[in-house]
């Protein structure tokens, strides 16, 4: 989560321009916001020296005096949010539980570390864009937005998901598991991959909506 | 001229459009090149979108133009 902190530092920094924010209430979101960017980056390829999980303010005072130190987050990023798409009712352990089986069959299936593969099956099935669409005057229209990191992860993550439930297997930890092995050899025909060049197409054919989208009533707008 | 209820229709604020040039020009490079998954060609330009959404500002609501506001409180003095 603190591979790229500089990111981080500078995402805060332009977040803070157009609000205005309280000491309490930026030291409070500093804290969580330094872990946001770069979900999809693996937590051991962070080796540059990352600034410490303190609020801005703080840091600019203590420049001189102590040395920028890596913390490290308690949980792969990634995996959070994968557990948090498979809760139900705020059973966390009970997810985290089948997070864990899963990376289990990935491995048992394939005889390889499997958060690398994992990692690879999310970035294949996430898509760079999303189609906005909406009707106005009998005429749809079509508007592509880009997606945050996060946004991708979580898209890519649900579809999965959906087709997991397709696959044999007795329990879903399993399923889960095919389906990121299906993912990975990025198939055509692979429903996960199917969407996503799906929606990519229809981007590439509504290009022209990306720098002047046309003006929709606010009740038409998703 | 005395104008009983001075106002206008004020332009509206441009809408905030991060990474708006990065992602055109990967949109661009997808439809010359039909890499829709970015391995190839346009795999710099995907990456170039994605540095920039990392660090783009969060967009925020704009308020509207209060230009009418400061009319209806001038218009005594103006008229």
């Amino acid at each position: 989560m603190f591979s790229s902190i500089r990111h981080a530092v500078s995402r805060m920094s332009l977040r803070r321009v157009p609000n205005m924010r309280t000491l309490t209430d930026s030291a409070a979101s500093d804290a969580l916001s330094v872990g946001e960017t770069s979900i999809l980056s693996s937590l051991s390829s962070s080796q540059t020296p990352a600034v410490a999980s303190t609020s801005s303010a703080l840091q600019t005072a203590l420049k001189g005096s102590q040395p920028t130190i890596h913390i490290p987050p308690a949980e792969d990023p990634l995996l959070h949010l994968f557990t948090s798409c498979i809760m139900k009712d705020g059973k966390r352990h009970a997810a985290a539980a089948r997070t864990a089986k899963m990376l289990l069959h990935i491995h048992a299936f394939t005889k390889a570390p499997p958060l690398p593969i994992f990692r690879q099956a999310i970035m294949t099935a996430a898509p760079l864009l999303r189609c906005r669409q909406f009707k106005r005057a009998a005429k749809q229209y079509v508007f592509p937005m880009p997606l945050t990191e996060r946004q991708r992860a979580r898209m890519a993550i649900a579809w999965i998901l959906e087709a997991a439930e397709k696959r044999g297997g007795k329990e879903s930890p399993e399923r889960f598991a095919r389906e990121i092995i299906e993912v990975i050899k990025a198939d055509p025909g692979n429903p996960v991959i199917r969407k996503k060049l799906e929606m990519h197409k229809l981007a590439v054919l509504h290009r022209g909506n990306v720098l002047r989208p046309p003006r929709v009533p606010k009740s038409n707008r998703a | 001229m005395y104008i009983e209820k001075l106002k206008v229709r004020p332009r509206q604020a441009a809408a905030i459009r991060p990474c708006a040039t990065q992602f055109a020009s990967m949109l661009a490079c997808w439809s010359a090149t039909e890499d829709l998954h970015s391995t190839g060609p346009c795999a710099e330009a995907a990456k170039a979108l994605i540095t920039c959404m990392r660090t783009a500002p969060a967009p925020t609501r704009r308020h509207k133009p209060t230009i009418n506001y400061h009319l209806a409180r001038l218009g005594k003095t103006l008229n």
